[in-house]
């Protein structure tokens, strides 16, 4: 399902711009989001993850892609996507899960997987449009604008905003 | 990297996945009494979702030139002659890591899980002053 954008406030979508754009279109909790091919390093499945104490709900633990340990974050919890509710049928939970991907991004000296329901393509979406008024908060901090997909609309996510906004980085 | 661990290490558990303490314990022998348990909640990872804490592993407080090294349990020592590999934080959660001692990552030989490998006096630093927010018996979030 598409992103309505109607549904969504006032993005900041100022990277949108005129070129074309090009990349991996997923799905999270029932949306579609894209993200630059150039931010992606892999895509891997989910394997065990070891747990980190104390660290925020969105990073998930560590996994070792490619020979290394990567930290992994919900990209759902990131964007305040609600999450089934104990009372919810588990809907064939295993093939679910058999599709979720974790995409390692990449912005600067920071990598992280962000964990995906489903790949549903690598595609190119043309030029982004600004978030529409609507676009939910924390969408809007991390999305560079709304690309056209087949017949829907696809949020396009800056990894650089992810991970910089979300890595453990700062003193406390 | 390899931090240097020519004799025993403690390989334990902490709030649910291992870490490993590997210089700061080095030659300590629990039957000389340098190793005391005490009997403390620790905050299960779960905690943080805010579900109420559950049962927690006994911890062990290692005692160290007048200050204390917390550990958790079950406790086992193994020898790891030649050092130990670790592999690096990811810079992603440099922040975290650097608040709680965490120096790096280990993944045994054994499949038994990956461990925490954390610096003892940083991670005392943390234990005896934690941030309000990190305070690790209570429920704390960043």
């Amino acid at each position: 399902m598409s992103p309505a954008p109607a549904e969504t406030a006032s993005g900041s979508g100022d990277d949108a711009a005129s070129a074309s754009t090009t990349g991996f279109v997923f799905a999270v909790g029932g949306e579609l989001y894209g993200v630059d091919l150039d931010e992606v390093v892999v895509a891997v499945g989910v394997a065990e993850l070891l747990d980190v104490p104390w660290t925020p709900a969105h990073v998930l633990g560590v996994q070792r892609i490619q020979g290394g340990f990567e930290a992994i974050i919900s990209l759902q919890r990131v964007l305040g996507i609600p999450e089934e509710g104990p009372g919810d049928a588990p809907p064939a939970d295993d093939a679910r899960r058999s599709r979720s991907r974790v995409l390692l991004l990449r912005a600067g000296d920071l990598r992280a997987g962000i964990v995906v329901d489903r790949i549903e393509d690598v595609a190119e979406v043309g030029a982004l449009t600004p978030c529409p008024p609507g676009t939910r908060g924390q969408v809007a901090v991390y999305a560079r604008g709304v690309g056209r997909w087949r017949d829907g609309f696809v949020c396009w996510l800056s990894a650089e905003r992810l991970l910089q906004g979300t890595a453990l980085r700062a003193s406390l | 990297m390899s931090v240097s661990a020519d004799g025993l290490v403690l390989v334990t558990a902490l709030g649910g996945p291992a870490a490993l303490l590997p210089t700061a314990i080095r030659n300590v022998d629990p039957a000389r009494g340098e190793i005391s348990a005490l009997d403390l909640r620790w905050l299960p990872h779960d905690a943080r979702s805010g579900s109420a804490p559950g049962p927690v592993d006994r911890v062990v407080v290692l005692r160290q030139s007048g200050r204390r090294a917390l550990v958790g349990g079950p406790l086992e020592l193994r020898s790891l002659p030649g050092g130990l590999p670790v592999e690096p934080v990811p810079p992603y959660l440099r922040g975290w890591a650097d608040v709680l001692g965490i120096v790096g990552l280990y993944e045994p030989d054994d499949a038994s899980g990956l461990r925490l490998v954390l610096d003892p006096e940083l991670a005392l630093d943390f234990l005896e002053a934690p941030p309000p927010n990190l305070d690790p018996l209570r429920l704390g979030a960043w």
